[in-house]
């Protein structure tokens, strides 16, 4: 449901150059988007200093150009916005905030940032609306429409007849009146502006055909538009202009002046589609042969095809009549396939939910000990029976909320041109797999940590144009998006053949920034992973695109939260692949059962690295309360899950116990549990009312035997331990004292 | 219909008795009564869902001492609180009786950990003593009040601020 960004979004305190990296992100046709970026800059602009106000009323204005309808070329209207939030960006830096707002000085003298009725104000709901009121409106309104719709199409194969316009007035007249009373002013305003039309017609003084016909008709799918989409409103869905509302009315107030008139040639718009042909239809109706009318048309080639018909009497008045509404129907509606349910996004999650219940319940049974004692064969073969249809059961479900990434593709691709386009260079996209399916909750979730890699690698990775031919690359870069699934997990692969990680430029930016020691003897695979600790940036400079400071750490975060992990590997001068590897849902969790005292614990199977037990040479301990593992080489602490969590009776000895490795880079530990018991997924679920966030502890989930679990979080278990252990443990062993 | 229409009017003189009204009754507040070790409590029965046998904890680790933990109410998580601590009362192992009440208060949902759930009761809302000088100030703030039942006193807990202490 939520919209990429819109988190941000709603936030009110964006800054210009929140909204200059939103902009890049939102696609031209994104109304409700383009809306809120109009919002946010006007309550920007209320606090800014004069010299950035010019700019950005420009940039609301050609906001209001491109979401109106009116532009004829969208991506140069784009281009325009940024470059007048640039500019409002370099004014406000300038001015330093010293300067008092304009709006404080003089309110009236900004009249470009108030809301307006064009579409970036557009309002399709008024506050105090009575939704029941509002409800009866569009019903009666969708009747109105629809006899009007009826009495138009008579009308145009008998324009003289004045009982279909008096229907046609009616039903504007009534809509006018009800809408101006519940105050929807769009609505009521069309209506007032075709009701003024249809006078005219009702009057004589033109008649509803060709051009005219056309604009009755527009202004009938307009308001069809209108009620739609207060009809949304109503459900809270975000509401937007539809496209060339303004450009209607000003058709309905002086259509002469568009150069609309009774000849059908001149049709505002354009025909997109071809409608069948109105030949065609009585053919296929059986009311004339096809040589009889082609005959017809042929005789008298001045007439339209359905006068030409009249006149050689191949069919009635009637039929005619009739084939022109069927052919104006087909070519007017949508065609009306029912071939999906919508279903709410909560029901279908709390189905997957209770199907994740129906499979851990199944298997309660299929592991009784009745089932499974060899004395009721009979009834082993029905679990068994049961037990495949559940499974199936679960499939379906799952795949019921599984969505393709190509949207998400889509908008990283447009990224990609934008961004390269700024940097004035060119960059070759590829996309592979855009048809691998994800949960839809996570589609929104992975949406930022891949826009972060992708502009990571556009703006850090691929080097200049002259710098890639110096090194024998070719001049445009290839960046390539890679998205598949790999056991249970879906991977993304962003690998560019840029100018890749540089090893000794790592460990150099490390010393400075102090996360390592000089002289620490580290392997490849750390050096690289230290990009993904805080404050770290590679980047000489700070550019636009990318490289204030947060960077990776806040992707591997994001990517963390999902239960996923961020890999990267490079070779200098060659390239540099960021892999994102995701569970393909939130809803299931992979997870090893693990046993502390009475206490049993769910660990994400994505989270272990390894687990062992320990011989007592390879543990020590330090200064009597930091206890060490070597493993590998590595010397890693052991943090014991018993004093963490204060359980009673756990095995205390980690000779006698397991050591389970987790975590990476620094954060990479040995925990102490007594045993593994076994894996098993599990749907995780919030614990309950009231308890907030329990450090170290991620959910909770339904066991086996009913008994709730607790699903570890090892990111909160090397924080608690950290805390526990405090300044304890010297800081040459804790290896993430550095953060 | 014309049958209808006569019953209707057939009913016309009676209409005094209909609206005869029942002597007044004064209203009470229907409670559920529960034990805390030797002491009695009542929680008023409107925020009340349902009473489950108290198995199965699972344990919390790092959390304040009134909550017990959580339990799995039909696929459900619910939080189980524990009263004891916050009466100043001394920890007891379950027992047999020993039950869950879960609570609905508003979108708030929990379990209070009770010894025995007693009884169901009305109690006048005229015996209810809103001053608890008997306790000291800081239990008193989980209580709404008391009353005298039978010669035993009755605690009213006060769900929204048990509820707030979670928080």
């Amino acid at each position: 449901m939520s919209k990429n960004g819109e988190g941000d979004m709603s936030n009110n305190n964006l800054t210009l150059d929140d909204i200059a990296a939103l902009i890049v992100q939102i696609e031209p046709t994104d109304l409700a988007d383009w809306a809120r970026v109009r919002r946010e800059l006007n309550v920007i602009a209320d606090s800014s200093p004069t010299s950035a106000q010019r700019p950005i009323a420009e940039a609301v204005k050609r906001i209001d150009q491109m979401t109106g309808g009116k532009a004829s070329d969208p991506s140069g209207l784009l281009a325009d916005i940024g470059a007048f939030i640039e500019e409002a960006i370099n004014a406000t830096e300038k001015s330093g905030g010293e300067e008092t707002p304009f709006s404080d000085l003089e309110p009236e003298q900004a009249p470009a940032l108030e809301p307006s009725a064009e579409a970036g104000g557009f309002k399709a709901l008024p506050q105090e609306a009575d939704p029941a009121l509002l409800e009866e409106f569009i019903n009666e309104s969708r009747d109105l429409i629809a006899g009007a719709e009826a009495a138009l199409l008579e009308l145009e194969t008998d324009p003289e007849n004045a009982e279909p316009v008096n229907i046609v007035f009616r039903a504007f007249h009534t809509i006018k009146g009800t809408s101006g009373f519940l105050g929807l002013d769009h609505i009521s305003k069309l209506a007032h502006g075709a009701e003024s039309f249809l006078s005219r017609i009702r009057d004589k003084e033109i008649r509803c055909i060709g051009g005219y016909a056309d604009l009755a008709f527009r202004s009938v799918d307009m308001l069809k538009d209108l009620i739609r989409i207060a009809q949304d409103a109503l459900r809270g869905v975000p509401m937007a202009a539809p496209d060339g509302l303004n450009d209607l009315m000003v058709l309905l107030d002086e259509p002469e002046a568009a150069g609309i008139s009774e000849d059908v040639c001149d049709e505002p718009g354009g025909v997109e589609e071809m409608p069948p042909r109105l030949g065609d239809i009585l053919v296929a109706q059986g009311k004339a042969g096809r040589q009889e009318i082609e005959a017809a048309v042929a005789d008298q080639t001045d007439q339209p095809v359905g006068m030409a018909i009249l006149r050689s009497e191949i069919a009635s008045l009637t039929e005619v009549g009739q084939a022109l509404r069927k052919q104006r129907s087909m070519a007017g509606s949508e065609p009306v396939t029912e071939m999906s349910v919508r279903v709410r996004t909560d029901r279908l999650d709390r189905l997957i939910e209770m199907v994740g219940e129906l499979v851990i319940g199944h298997s309660m049974v299929a592991q009784d000990e009745t089932v499974n004692s060899g004395n009721y064969l009979e009834l082993q073969r029905k679990v068994s029976h049961t037990d495949k249809i559940v499974r199936q059961v679960q499939d379906l479900s799952m795949s019921m909320r599984m969505v393709p990434l190509k949207a998400t593709i889509r908008k990283i691709a447009r990224l990609v041109r934008d961004l390269a386009r700024r940097r004035e260079t060119t960059i070759n996209f590829v996309p592979i797999g855009e048809d691998t399916e994800i949960d839809r909750n996570m589609v929104d979730l992975i949406n930022d940590p891949l826009v972060h890699l992708v502009r990571n690698a556009v703006d850090h990775g691929i080097e200049p144009p002259h710098e890639r031919e110096k090194n024998g690359k070719p001049r445009e870069g290839t960046l390539l998006l890679k998205a598949y699934h790999s056991g249970g997990n879906i991977v993304v692969e962003i690998s560019d053949d840029g100018r890749g990680l540089d090893r000794n430029k790592i460990i150099e930016k490390a010393i400075s920034k102090g996360l390592i020691q000089p002289g620490q003897n580290m392997s490849d695979t750390e050096i690289i992973n230290l990009i993904f600790q805080p404050g770290f940036s590679t980047a000489d400079k700070v550019t636009d695109i990318s490289g204030r400071g947060v960077g990776l750490d806040v992707v591997r975060k994001a990517v963390e939260t999902l239960r996923g992990r961020v890999d990267v590997s490079t070779e200098l001068g060659k390239g540099c692949t960021f892999s994102v590897r995701l569970p393909l849902t939130m809803a299931i969790t992979d997870g090893m059962l693990v046993k502390v005292g009475n206490q049993r614990y769910i660990l994400p199977t994505v989270n272990i690295d390894m687990s062992f037990r320990p011989n007592a040479e390879v543990l020590s301990t330090i200064v009597g309360r930091g206890e060490i593992v070597v493993f590998n080489g590595k010397v890693l602490p052991i943090f014991r899950l018993h004093s963490l969590f204060n359980i009673k009776d756990a095995v205390e000895d980690p000779t006698r116990g397991l050591l389970i490795i987790i975590g990476e880079g620094n954060q990479r530990c040995a925990l102490l549990v007594d045993e593994l018991i076994g894996q098993q997924q599990v749907v995780a679920k919030p614990l309950g009312d009231g308890i907030g966030k329990v450090r170290g502890i991620a959910g909770g989930a339904i066991l086996g035997d009913g008994r709730v679990g607790l699903i570890l979080d090892p990111q909160g278990i090397a924080v608690l331990a950290r805390q526990i252990s405090d300044s304890g443990i010297p800081k040459e062993v804790v290896c993430w004292s550095g953060t | 219909m014309d049958e209808t229409s006569g019953a209707v009017e057939d009913t016309g003189p009676c209409k005094e008795d209909l609206y005869e009204r029942e002597a007044p009754r004064e209203p009470t507040l229907p409670l559920v009564v529960f034990r805390l070790g030797r002491e009695w409590y009542g929680v008023e029965i409107t925020k009340v869902k349902e009473v489950i046998r108290a198995s199965k904890i699972t344990y919390l680790p790092s959390c304040p001492e009134h909550i017990a933990g959580i339990v799995n109410l039909r696929g459900y998580i619910l939080s189980v609180t524990d009263l004891k601590p916050i009466f100043g009362l001394p920890h007891e192992e379950p027992t047999e009786k020993t039950r869950i009440i879960a609570i609905e208060s508003g979108v708030f949902e929990t379990g209070f950990l009770v010894d025995e759930v007693v009884a169901s009761i009305e109690v006048p809302v005229s015996k209810i003593e809103t001053a608890l000088l008997t306790l000291p100030a800081e239990r008193g703030k989980y209580l709404e009040g008391q009353c005298k039942v039978d010669d035993k006193l009755i605690a009213i807990v006060n769900v929204e601020k048990v509820s707030e202490k979670r928080a």
